[in-house]
């Protein structure tokens, strides 16, 4: 379970990844996703669509966190520390698929 | 099952056609019907066209001392909610419609919102309790705008319309003012209250002028509006993305349409402009929404 103290900085982890069940509304570079078994609904801004489709389930924090301070031209900690919290709160609201599922 | 006594000699009955829906409501309390009958005395009919009408009943409770009583409100023979006092009883029904209506319509996304219409054109005004929709929906009526309904924006999932549901305007005690400087009338001298809102009057579309009630009609606005109680109006662009996760959050039947309702507030919130309203006074809002529908 992951902790709101932990961090990757200096580990390698790997992201679950996204959840199979749901259903993506694509509008410019933000989606609207929906939950199929009762139809909850989740806005992701650009950071967080970017982080999320990127979980994988092979892609780690730090190549996400990588990928978002080139794009955005932030720092990697600051990078970093985004994809952390965006992770953890995918997590929370299971948009990504928990470890014992298929 | 609560003690119910329905005493035949004054239960009466009113059917009544609201867009596409027949309404039957049978009541014990005879001023239900009354005030219905005046609310709705251009939607009138003798009895339901169809069998599928929302069937909706008024049954007194049995208590023996008359201040006491309370009503119970069904609708299609389940019971709606709690026991209410006389008062608030007709505000009760609508309500207990519109949880009827949320049961039934799978092939609609009905929004809480309000939703009206200028030159054949939908705006739809999505937001919570409070945030200002009915007085925005009497204001732009005053200026004349086609009424499409107070409560929901009733949205086909397939056509992708907004289609009329002209119940009566319903008003807090708040605004009756404004109500009045609009030279618009509350229908009926009766005292009501709605459950969590307070004191409430009803502004009737018969009172209006003919063609008062919109046609179904594209949705090219979607306008969230936030009462802020400051006279400065602002207005701000929402992504699509947002505006379409904020039109499925305020889907009153998102469990029963499931899926489907994000798809078709995607569709709605790519096709129309989407802008949040903050605002605190009617005329400056409601001008702002004209020079964007224009």
């Amino acid at each position: 379970m992951i902790s709101t103290h932990w961090t990757s900085r200096n580990a390698t982890i790997v992201v679950p990844p996204r959840r199979k069940d749901v259903v993506v509304h694509e509008h410019d570079d933000e989606v609207v996703v929906s939950l199929l078994p009762d139809g909850s609904t989740f806005h992701l801004n650009p950071t967080a669509s970017l982080v999320w489709q990127r979980c994988d389930g092979r892609s780690t924090t730090r190549e996400i966190a990588q990928q978002l301070a080139d794009d955005y031209d932030v720092t990697f900690d600051e990078a970093l520390n985004d994809v952390e919290e965006l992770v953890l709160w995918l997590t929370e609201t299971t948009l990504l698929r928990k470890p014992d599922e298929t | 099952m609560i003690g119910v006594q329905a005493r035949q000699d004054q239960c009466r009955h009113i059917a009544f056609k609201l867009g596409c829906f027949d309404i039957d409501v049978r009541s014990d309390l005879p001023e239900v019907i009354d005030d219905l009958g005046v609310l709705y005395r251009g939607c009138k009919v003798a009895a339901p066209d169809s069998t599928d009408a929302i069937r909706m009943e008024v049954k007194r409770t049995a208590h023996r001392l008359p201040a006491r009583r309370r009503y119970v409100v069904l609708g299609d023979g389940e019971a709606f909610g709690e026991e209410v006092r006389r008062c608030e009883v007709l505000p009760y029904l609508e309500w207990a419609v519109n949880w009827r209506l949320m049961a039934r319509c799978t092939d609609l996304l009905l929004v809480h919102a309000a939703s009206m219409a200028r030159n054949g054109q939908g705006v739809v005004f999505a937001g919570q309790s409070g945030a200002g929709k009915s007085t925005l929906v009497a204001g732009l009526l005053a200026r004349g705008w086609k009424y499409l309904c107070d409560e929901f924006a009733m949205i086909d999932t397939d056509t992708l319309r907004l289609l009329p549901f002209p119940k009566a305007v319903c008003v807090k005690a708040g605004a009756f003012d404004l109500i009045e400087r609009l030279n618009l009338r509350l229908c009926c001298d009766r005292h009501y209250v709605k459950v969590l809102k307070g004191p409430v009057g009803y502004i009737s579309l018969s009172d209006l002028p003919p063609g008062a009630v919109a046609s179904p009609c594209p949705v090219r606005h979607v306008v969230f509006p936030r009462y802020t109680g400051h006279p400065k109006v602002r207005v701000r662009p929402v992504t699509d993305a947002r505006a379409a996760f904020m039109l499925t959050s305020h889907t009153l039947n998102r469990g029963v349409l499931r899926e489907r309702a994000a798809m078709t507030a995607s569709q709605i919130a790519r096709d129309a402009q989407c802008v949040m309203l903050e605002s605190g006074d009617i005329g400056e809002a409601c001008d702002l929404v004209e020079a964007l529908a224009c």
